[in-house]
């Protein structure tokens, strides 16, 4: 069974830092075949220009085993469209975004460039959610809503405090997926059960250990289909651009 | 370690509103507790902090008390009712054996600096017991609001039960270090901000909790075990950690 961590962390950063070799032997002692590759908070906030390359690099250098999400941030204008156009044209998967550490809230209209690009290329926006008041799972419901055809991965399910948030999120949003890092057991057993097509297995590493998150993950059902789809089927649906019939 | 393991943050469930889930007695409670090599448990009714407090508390020490030795009672304080709250809180400590306050101000619905909730801070410094706030939650459950109190009273002891939760470790980082009268709970962060925490923080001031049974199962025990051993290696702290540092606290449990 194919296993993708659809959050893993690349860079040294303020908070995280995490090499190209760590995350590779992290894969090879978890059983973990792909990742998605996140810049941490420097190259998230202000150098999204390296933080894009140092993705690129890394999916050129081990194009079986990385995905890459690229960074812009909104402040910058139509110098992150263009940024993000560019990790894009290089191959780069999809767009990654924290919201409160970048200074907007996810529901403002000064993402919708951003957007407009994930739209053209087909690629999936993950946004960490979770911490208020920029980065809530409804204002992420809300920006889905406004673009159907770009598929929005919810990161961390809304751990915590805006679990109680997931199902009106979820709610009429066919375009949303649930993202498990971080969150408690009892909330991924929940969101497994209920939404087996759009959960995405993540790990956040080295915020938290791969090892861990993943069995978390492993523990939530015995239905292998559907194991299956939260270890990769489904990222791997979004990423093909989705499936929304 | 095991079977010497405190749990200062946990919760019972007797299945009345949306907060307390399904009933989970506590023989089953205890079984977990012994699965996990959990001693005791520190409980406050997780009903009481929504719903009617007073039989809340009266129905958790109906519940634990057959079971002398493997909880500690908090008392879920409702600031809302200060004319029925002092009364009943000083009959819960003086006549059932209650050895702490517990106060949740986002689920239950109240600041932490108005008169009503101060009050229960001078309640537990008249009886010397601990005061535990839920905290990593805006509005009404700031981490540094619940610091706030450590600050008034420095003779309370005050625990910030979820060491800033998803948020806000570096704030509970920084209350710990800057107040002698404050104690933080591992029960909530993920295993980086944990060790973070605990690199960081005075490690005679750090506690376990689990939340446990603030669910159906005991799977957020095993999990927040797994989440401290991961986040500190080293056996000597994390003893402390399980074990000693809750002895500053609560000497020892009624019945124990």
């Amino acid at each position: 069974m194919l296993r993708i961590d659809a959050h893993v962390n690349l860079g040294n950063g303020r908070y995280k830092k995490q090499d190209i070799a760590t995350i590779l032997k992290g894969m090879e002692d978890n059983g973990i075949d792909r990742c998605v590759l996140c810049p941490v908070e420097e190259y998230l906030t202000v150098y999204n220009g390296e933080g894009n390359r140092m993705l690129t690099e890394a999916c050129r250098q081990y194009p079986d085993r990385f995905y890459g999400f690229a960074v812009a941030n909104p402040w910058y204008g139509e110098r992150a469209v263009r940024m993000l156009r560019e990790a894009f044209e290089a191959g780069l998967h999809g767009a990654f975004f924290v919201s409160s550490l970048q200074g907007f809230s996810i529901d403002d209209d000064i993402v919708d460039p951003l957007m407009e690009v994930c739209r053209e290329f087909g690629r999936p926006a993950y946004f960490h959610t979770a911490t208020p008041a920029f980065a809530l799972p409804l204002q992420l419901a809300y920006l889905a809503r406004r673009f159907p055809e770009v598929d929005f991965i919810m990161g961390h399910c809304g751990a915590n405090d805006f679990v109680y948030d997931i199902d009106a999120s979820m709610y009429k949003t066919p375009n949303l997926y649930l993202e498990t890092s971080l969150s408690y057991c009892e909330t991924i057993y929940r969101v497994v059960e209920q939404y087996p097509d759009r959960v995405i297995f993540g790990s956040d590493s080295p915020r938290s250990p791969q090892g861990f998150e993943l069995g978390k993950v492993l523990k939530s059902t015995g239905d292998a289909s559907v194991m299956e789809n939260v270890l990769s089927g489904n990222l791997l649906r979004i990423l093909k651009g989705g499936d929304r019939s | 370690m095991k079977g010497l393991i405190i749990d200062t943050h946990a919760h019972t469930q007797d299945g009345i509103g949306w907060l307390s889930g399904g009933y989970v007695p506590a023989g089953r409670m205890v079984e977990i507790m012994d699965e996990n090599g959990v001693k005791e448990a520190w409980v406050s009714a997780t009903t009481g902090l929504q719903r009617d407090f007073i039989e809340s508390n009266r129905r958790q020490y109906e519940e634990t008390k057959g079971y002398p030795g493997r909880f500690v009672n908090f008392y879920a304080a409702n600031p809302n009712y200060p004319e029925l709250l002092e009364a009943d809180v000083r009959r819960s400590i003086e006549d059932r054996g209650f050895r702490g306050i517990k106060m949740h101000p986002w689920m239950t619905g109240f600041a932490i600096d108005i008169p009503e909730s101060r009050r229960m801070v001078e309640l537990a410094i008249e009886y010397d017991v601990p005061i535990m706030y839920h905290d990593g939650t805006p509005p009404w459950s700031e981490t540094l609001q619940v610091a706030a109190m450590a600050d008034y009273y420095p003779e309370a002891k005050i625990i910030i039960g979820h060491a800033g939760l998803f948020d806000a470790y570096r704030s509970a980082i920084r209350a710990c270090n800057t107040h002698d009268n404050i104690w933080l709970g591992i029960c909530g962060p993920c295993v980086g901000d944990a060790a973070q925490i605990i690199r960081e923080a005075r490690t005679d001031r750090i506690v376990f909790g689990s939340d446990f049974a603030a669910s159906n199962t005991g799977n957020l025990m095993e999990e927040r075990l797994k989440v401290l051993e991961l986040a500190c290696p080293d056996e000597e702290i994390r003893r402390k950690i399980l074990c000693e540092n809750a002895r500053q606290l609560i000497a020892e449990p009624c019945g124990a």
